[in-house]
């Protein structure tokens, strides 16, 4: 008997996701390579130019938009969201070692709900209960580490595509940049131990609902979490039903090598902008962003969850400041007093490739709180962070350079 | 197959790269799925034709000298950046890893 050690746990992502390619007769959408689309994919969201639209049928190659609803679209790009399928090819996971990240925690954890029969039984003694509702969750904590290349997305880009909503945009040699958008791509997160007896495990159909970023430290850290469709595990494979295989015909081994790129931000360097002022002075900070994405709890004949529905998002920071007597200080922190909204801009790290820059649009806040607890006093900021218009989806962006 | 690394430190295929233009030796399918999967490797015919000096490659190797690198330097290391873009774009859609010259 062997035991499998903590240390030796390995996470792999894979978005759920397939590229596309809107063809010229504008009411399909090819699959880039392959023929991805299989029966039992649910929860489709296909995205064309910046826009989610509904799916009329699908066969494994192609995909039929309704061309009255796309208009006209010719050899555009198109990305393919589903949702609660492990990728695969015929049956064969095809996570591989490029999936690899690393991370501090991975935690993945099946649910499923024991219901006590309501029956009266004539006596005081309860029947066995039975287990009814399956599901899971998730949540995963890293430093933040770039790519180390400017223009080239880092290990957790599956993770970050899901919280943010869509793909990033790339510029070529120079930045990825993550904005929001109302769609809710998908995760399949893999959580390997070296011993490869040992249990291993697969959420499916990962969304996330929750992250924050950290710095002021050593490092600067994310964490990201949510729900999942369900978590599989290799021991009961064989026992589990074809929705909780979610595609495979058999659990898969671990790649037999990693690829992860990219060296942890230090969590103490960068440069803060409030209110077109950069300042020197800031300790820690933290932001967090939640969105009310759920996963469909109530689905006639089945014992696990829908695909996703969106919802409101939030957007909100905290900062740790040693305060002083600046004029431009003094007026941020009458901003906060009597809510005039300003914008932020926090850029975590120096070294090219591996700098992350959130920036945080009309920003609200509380009265700044003075802490006294230091030698010198500090400032508290807690803030929070909304659209330039009605009809904007840019409280935050995250931009890698 | 040779490929070139670009980045500050990786971890590919289980060997660990640190130096700007380290040769890592894999196969044409695990360069694509590295390439894919968002490591900051090149191939080698696209890392020569950026046309870096050796000089260059010994003076840069890692990150720190390159946050002040020369203006010649910053402009074969953007340039190797850029032709990663493109070879990771091309591979997405379903193109060849490296593009053979014109007949």
């Amino acid at each position: 008997m062997a035991y499998p050690e903590s240390r030796l746990q390995r996470g792999y992502a894979q978005l759920e996701m397939v590229q596309a390619t809107v063809s010229t007769s504008v009411s399909t959408v090819t699959a880039d390579s392959g023929t991805p689309f299989i029966a039992g994919m649910v929860g489709f969201q296909i995205r064309i130019d910046g826009a989610f639209y509904t799916i009329a049928s699908f066969t494994s190659t192609t995909i039929v938009v309704l061309t009255t609803v796309i208009g006209t679209k010719n050899a555009v790009a198109a990305q393919v969201y589903y949702w609660g399928v492990i990728p695969h090819a015929a049956g064969v996971a095809t996570v591989v070692a490029a999936d690899c990240f690393l991370s501090t925690d991975l935690v993945l954890k099946p649910s499923r709900a024991i219901a006590q029969r309501p029956d009266k039984t004539g006596s005081y003694s309860q029947p066995v209960p039975g287990i009814t509702k399956r599901g899971g969750t998730w949540r995963m904590r890293c430093t933040l580490a770039g790519s180390g290349s400017a223009g080239t997305a880092p290990d957790i880009d599956p993770f970050l595509v899901a919280l943010f909503g869509k793909v990033a945009t790339v510029v070529g040699g120079a930045s990825v940049t993550y904005a929001l958008e109302d769609g809710s791509p998908s995760l399949t997160l893999w959580d390997f131990n070296a011993l490869a007896a040992a249990d291993q495990q697969v959420a499916i159909g990962c969304i996330v609902t929750r992250a924050t970023i950290e710095w002021g430290q050593d490092f600067a850290f994310i964490d990201l979490s949510g729900d999942a469709k369900y978590v599989l595990r290799s021991s009961a494979f064989s026992a589990e039903d074809a929705t909780a295989k979610s595609g495979l015909t058999a659990f898969p081994t671990e790649p037999s090598t990693q690829t992860t790129a990219g060296t942890s931000v230090r969590g103490y360097k960068g440069t803060i902008t409030l209110d077109a002022q950069t300042y020197t002075t800031f300790r820690s900070g933290r932001i967090e962003i939640a969105i009310a994405r759920e996963l469909d709890k109530a689905v006639w004949n089945s014992d696990y969850p829908g695909p996703v529905a969106g919802g409101l998002r939030s957007v909100s920071a905290t900062l740790t400041h040693t305060d002083d007597d600046s004029a431009n200080l003094l007026a941020l922190k009458n901003k906060l007093l009597v809510g005039t909204p300003f914008d932020a801009t926090i850029a975590i790290g120096a070294t090219a490739g591996n700098i992350w820059t959130i920036s945080l649009n009309d920003c609200i806040g509380e009265p700044a709180d003075y802490g006294n607890g230091q030698t010198h006093r500090t400032a508290d900021l807690a803030f929070s962070a909304y659209p330039t218009s009605a009809t904007s989806k840019n409280e935050i962006a995250l931009a890698l350079t | 197959m040779t490929f070139r690394f670009i980045g500050t430190e990786a971890s590919i295929e289980g060997r660990k790269v640190e130096k700007f233009g380290a040769a890592v030796e894999l196969s044409e399918e695990s360069g694509i799925a590295a390439i894919r999967g968002n490591s900051p490797i090149l191939p080698d015919i696209e890392f020569q034709a950026c046309a870096f000096t050796s000089e260059e490659l010994e003076e840069y190797a890692y990150p720190g000298p390159r946050q002040e690198c020369s203006d010649a330097f910053g402009r074969k290391w953007f340039a190797a950046r850029l032709a990663l873009h493109e070879v990771r774009e091309r591979l997405k859609a379903g193109g060849p890893l490296v593009v053979t010259g014109g007949e």
